[in-house]
């Protein structure tokens, strides 16, 4: 497929974090991937071993893809063969997420977030609503 | 069936973007194919109330 040229002037990316992508120019394919396991805890505690992403389904199960029905064909008819933008200013591009300037033939991406939280009561203490007795 | 695109004059001037996030995509030219999975998970069992201990430990 003959693909249009992207002109681009000026871009301004602030923050490129977490298996992102910033692309300037063409490429065949992108597959980024991340697993993110996003524990909030009341106190500012951490524990350097865990988080074992195969004890949770989350991270391990095939995700389920669309079923091709039909057959398409597709023509394309480029009548100006370019795409042009002054400037372009992002703040963020985060968690397998892709930003590109250019042409390119497939893009895959995966993102898993499993997210915790967790509050602190000593051992024993029982919580202030059970101990009203309401429900 | 068949499927035609005509694909006419482009011309931005000012594009702001505060955030590309959790496997999602902004492109500036063209793609055949895009396949873009986000997999959210927060159950009720998430919220764990006792004594801090490490989570699936290693």
């Amino acid at each position: 497929m003959y693909n249009r040229n992207s002109i681009v002037d000026a871009a301004y990316v602030n923050i490129l974090g977490f298996s992102s992508i910033f692309n300037i120019g063409d490429s065949r394919e992108i597959l980024p991937k991340a697993n993110v396991f996003a524990v909030q805890r009341e106190a500012e505690v951490f524990y350097d071993n865990e988080g074992d992403f195969s004890k949770y389904d989350l991270f391990q199960l095939p995700i389920p893809r669309p079923i091709k029905s039909e057959n398409v064909v597709t023509s394309y008819i480029h009548e100006k063969p370019f795409i042009r933008t002054k400037f372009v200013k992002i703040i963020a591009v985060s968690t397998s997420a892709v930003f590109h300037i250019g042409s390119t033939d497939l893009i895959d991406m995966e993102a898993r977030v499993k997210h915790t939280r967790q509050l602190f009561r000593p051992s024993g203490a029982l919580d202030p609503e059970e101990q009203s007795g309401e429900d | 069936m068949n499927f035609t695109v005509i694909n006419k004059d482009i011309n931005v001037v000012f594009c702001r973007v505060t955030a590309v996030a959790t496997s999602s995509v902004f492109l500036i030219g063209d793609v055949n194919n895009v396949g873009a999975s986000a997999v959210f998970d927060t159950p009720p069992e998430s919220l764990i109330i006792g004594p801090f201990v490490p989570l699936a430990p290693q």
